[in-house]
């Protein structure tokens, strides 16, 4: 800029030629603009800690395949995740507060898929002195730890006794929610990291658990894959199967054929899957549970698409007995249940309502009453109360449905990465718990793979960042919407197979979809700070990911600080 | 196209407003959307201050300080000298505040008006001759405290739009810092018109108003919000097109956050109300689409 400003004698007007600049404006205020970010209420929610307001911002600006890395570093399953998690991040969006939550599933879902076919961009740590890990079980847990240890540099053998890994995600959960397809992307993208898996191979049986020990660190995911049985007459008919078998079977594509009325008991996730896919099969289909809808541990979306598609449900029912009639056909007798007080896990207790019982007679009758750890093969000081529990000082660990903590998949994503950042730092013999102080997400148990890897390489740890409340974020920014509603198979196609029932959002209501974000406690360039600045002294930079502030002519008034929606922008004293 | 927040800021930074200032965040967001490609015109007032003391200037563009009343008939003149030299790639962009516009410019900017001389004027209209003092200005708010009507306003605010649409101007539009990209689009769109275009921009002033430095845009949304100053465009004085559908917050919502209403009665911010719901009324009626009248057959 120009700032010669010598007046000239040729003109019979004065005319400035020098600019402002010069003046230093910024000496008028003592209070200047930082940036400080703050966690959202989702990300916190989320177990695998996932940057969910940074991936929604690069969702928006279209940048899909850097959103989908983000996401990457902290879980290696978007694409399962985006499908089948329970969401706990939907209930805590702060927007839920002012319209309706971000539909953030299915906008990991979007991003997952749609940039699922590039390389991922991670570069795995160079770690001199690597060791060898040994993990049992390929379920999430198990291949999340694998990941993560990759991307610690340290290289890990997989054993485990299905012909194909995936755990629950690939014999468990149909391909109506969860297409094989989109599993095996993701698993192929995990195992092209220095993974060794040796799959056929069952720990106890085909190796001794003391082979494992011949590793550096064992890490414990197999699942929980024993059928509770009901301990009720008449279980051992024929036409009475467990719910895991039946699926298992059905997620080999053998054909199995089905009674023309179905009962299935149960009332968490197992049973619905259970109870739509005898609905695929051609049965008609009822669930008998014991306590009421409210107390169904499966995940909501679950009931309601189940109840959709025509499943009936009875509640407070339990089975007594199974007798086998002369038409060949089932009567499972039932013992008439209420709620009365509280079980040790706090949720309300069913008991019998004396001398009241149903008969309902059936073809089939599927269990599906919950699932046990197989600890048949794991050493006595492992095991408290039905269920692993780790080891560190012998450089043991366990993860995923085995150890006590919330059956879901992202829970066991969420395990598998703190086993990996928990035996990087046992072989470097660093202390654990000051550094999972630095890494965490929030309070709810979530941990940030890119701050440990960040801190681990520069030693330099994030600072605390508090959690920012919906009071916290300038509503009048936003004006108010309702989310999309993802399409779904018509009714009439959707029970003719296992094809997804969930279609996918379109570009269009994917970008509405992330652009509903809030982007609570982070910037994602919504440039009110640069528009409203009056001095002009604030330039974005949204491809670096920077804000810069010219401090010399910053006059401290504080709009930028105040038009912040998100509260990312604070006015301290400087100086 | 290109985003408005790419293009360079034309009003340079160690300016002299007042820290929070409304008025420099409009001067701002018009020239960038102007561009570099501009000649403007400023007249004695908080423009003057802002821009700065000889030989400084923070005015990126071109920029003649004329005199307080003659802001359109000085425009018009650099515009028509343009034309003659065959320059027609410069547009001319008048700045006036709400006092040379309202009082004692009206007369020259409707003789330029009513000329449709090809010029973009726009009143930065922050309610009052701030400037000298805070004295009331005929676009002041009805019972608006001033350094002149100390116990408020008695007037009601003139409604400058209406002045001009009874000039079937091609295009006067609302628009106000707190819309920032709505504002640009205008401004933008104002650029692709000939002959008078006038923007009416609403400016909030901590200093006049009486209010925090740091809430300037959003007393400009919540002006907006709560219909007080409704975003909308006069195309040739009859089409009028409303530009955002307001979310009809209550007037308190904007009263309370400003000094200059902090003695209201309550019969007053009631009387206020219905001012507003009156002029919305009225000015949806002008914004609906005429009937269609009916053919012989
Ligand atoms: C039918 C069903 C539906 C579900 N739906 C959902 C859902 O929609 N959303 C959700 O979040 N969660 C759901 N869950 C829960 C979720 O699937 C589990 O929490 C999750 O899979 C646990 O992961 P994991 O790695 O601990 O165990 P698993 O997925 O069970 O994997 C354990 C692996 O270890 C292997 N293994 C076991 N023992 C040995 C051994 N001795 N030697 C070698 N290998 C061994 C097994 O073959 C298996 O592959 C569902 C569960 C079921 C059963
Ligand atoms: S808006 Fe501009 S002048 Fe005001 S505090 Fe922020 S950077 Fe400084």
């Amino acid at each position: 800029m120009n700032t010669n400003h010598e007046p000239s004698s040729e003109y019979v007007i004065p005319i400035s030629f020098g600019s402002t600049e010069i003046i230093e404006t910024g000496n008028w205020g003592f209070l200047k603009p930082q940036t400080s970010f703050m966690t959202a209420p989702c990300q916190e929610s989320c177990p695998a800690g996932n940057p969910i307001p940074q991936f929604l911002y690069l969702a928006t600006d279209g940048r899909y395949h850097e959103a989908l890395q983000i996401l990457l570093r902290e879980n290696p399953f978007p694409g399962v995740c985006g499908r089948v998690c329970f969401h706990p991040c939907e209930t805590d969006c702060n927007r839920a507060q002012y319209d309706e939550p971000v539909s953030i599933r299915s906008m990991e879902r979007y991003v997952s898929d749609v940039a699922a076919n590039q390389p991922l961009n991670l570069k795995p740590v160079r770690n001199e002195g690597s060791k060898r890990v040994a993990i049992v079980g390929a379920g999430p847990a198990g291949l999340s730890c694998a990941y993560f240890l990759s991307l610690l540099g340290h290289p890990s053998t997989i054993f485990e006794s299905q012909k194909e890994p995936g755990g629950v995600m690939r014999w468990g959960i149909p391909g109506y929610r969860l297409p094989k397809s989109i599993l095996r992307k993701e698993i192929q993208r995990i195992l092209c990291l220095p993974i060794q898996i040796k799959t056929n191979i069952i720990v106890g049986e085909d190796i001794s658990f003391d082979e494992l020990t011949q590793f550096d660190a064992v890490f414990l995911s197999p699942g929980a894959g024993l059928n509770t049985s009901l301990s009720i007459e008449g279980e051992d008919l024929k036409q009475v199967w467990m719910g895991q078998d039946f699926l298992g079977r059905i997620n080999s594509k053998e054909k199995v054929t089905l009674g023309k009325e179905c009962i299935v008991i149960g009332g968490g996730n197992t049973a619905m899957d259970v109870a739509r896919s005898a609905l695929r099969l051609g049965s008609k289909v009822t669930v008998a549970y014991r306590r009421t809808k409210g107390e169904m541990p499966a995940i909501r979306d679950e009931i309601i698409e189940a109840e959709e598609e025509g499943v009936r449900f009875e509640f407070l029912i339990q089975p007594v007995k199974i007798n086998r009639l002369q038409n060949k056909k089932l009567a499972v007798t039932f013992q008439r249940m209420k709620l009365s007080g509280l079980d040790p896990s706090g949720r309300p207790k069913p008991i019998p309502v004396k001398r009241k019982f149903i008969t309902m007679e059936t073809d089939q009758l599927i269990t599906a009453v919950g699932e046990q750890v197989d600890l048949s093969w794991i050493p006595q000081d492992l095991i408290k109360n039905g269920l692993i529990e780790g080891n560190p000082s012998s450089k043991i660990f366990g993860g995923g449905d085995a150890i006590d903590q919330p059956r879901t998949v992202v829970h066991a994503i969420s395990s598998g990465k703190k086993a990996a950042i928990s035996i990087d730092l046992c072989l470097r013999g660093e202390s654990v718990n000051q550094v999972f102080s630095k890494i965490k997400v929030g309070n709810k148990g979530a941990v940030s793979m890119g701050a440990y890897l960040k801190g681990r390489e520069d030693g330099e740890w994030p600072e605390e960042q508090r959690i920012i409340t919906y009071e916290q974020i300038n509503t009048l920014y936003f004006e108010s919407s309702r989310r999309v509603r993802m399409r779904k198979r018509s009714d009439d196609k959707r029970l003719k197979g296992f094809s997804e029932v969930n279609l996918s959002f379109t570009s269009k209501e994917a970008h509405f979809s992330a652009s509903r974000c809030f982007s609570c406690g982070t910037c994602n360039y919504c440039y009110n700070c640069y528009f409203f600045c009056p001095e002009g002294v604030i330039s974005l930079d949204p491809v670096q990911r920077r804000r810069i502030v010219d401090f010399e002519h910053c006059k401290g008034c504080g709009t930028c600080a105040k038009v912040c929606p998100k509260s990312v922008v604070v006015m301290k004293e400087v100086g | 196209m290109i985003q408005p927040e790419q293009q360079p800021n034309l009003l340079r930074s160690g300016h002299a407003a007042c820290a929070g200032c409304g008025l420099a965040i409009g001067m701002k967001l018009v020239l960038q959307a102007m561009g570099p490609r501009t000649i403007a015109v400023i007249v004695p007032s908080c423009e003057g201050a802002i821009g700065g003391v000889y030989p400084y200037t923070s005015y990126g563009v071109p920029t003649i300080h004329s005199a307080f009343e003659i802001a359109a008939p000085t425009a018009a003149g650099i515009a028509n000298a343009l034309k003659i030299q065959g320059r027609d790639d410069i547009q001319v962009l008048a700045f006036a505040g709400d006092g040379g516009t309202f009082d004692i410019g009206l007369a020259s900017l409707s003789g330029a008006t009513k000329n449709n001389e090809d010029i973009i004027y726009v009143c930065l209209d922050n309610e009052a001759y701030m400037n000298t003092g805070i004295q009331v200005s005929s676009a002041t708010p009805s019972y608006a405290w001033t350094g002149t009507t100390p116990e408020g306003n008695p007037r009601r605010k003139k409604n400058i739009m209406e002045i001009m649409a009874a000039h079937y101007n091609p295009y006067s539009a609302t628009a106000t810092i707190g819309f920032p990209r709505d504002l640009q689009q205008k401004i933008t769109k104002a650029k692709n018109i000939r002959g008078t275009k006038f923007i009416h921009l609403l400016v909030p002033c901590p200093t006049g108003w009486r209010t925090p430095s740091d809430i300037s845009p959003e007393l400009s949304i919540l002006a907006v919000e709560t219909k007080v100053f409704p975003l909308y465009e006069v195309e040739d004085g009859k089409r009028y097109t409303i530009n955002y559908e307001p979310r009809h917050l209550p007037i308190q919502e904007y009263l309370v956050k400003q000094g200059r209403f902090r003695h209201l009665k309550e019969e007053q911010i009631r009387k206020i109300q219905r001012d507003v719901d009156e002029e919305w009324e009225k000015l949806k009626q002008r914004a609906r689409p005429s009937p269609k009248t009916r053919a012989f057959s």
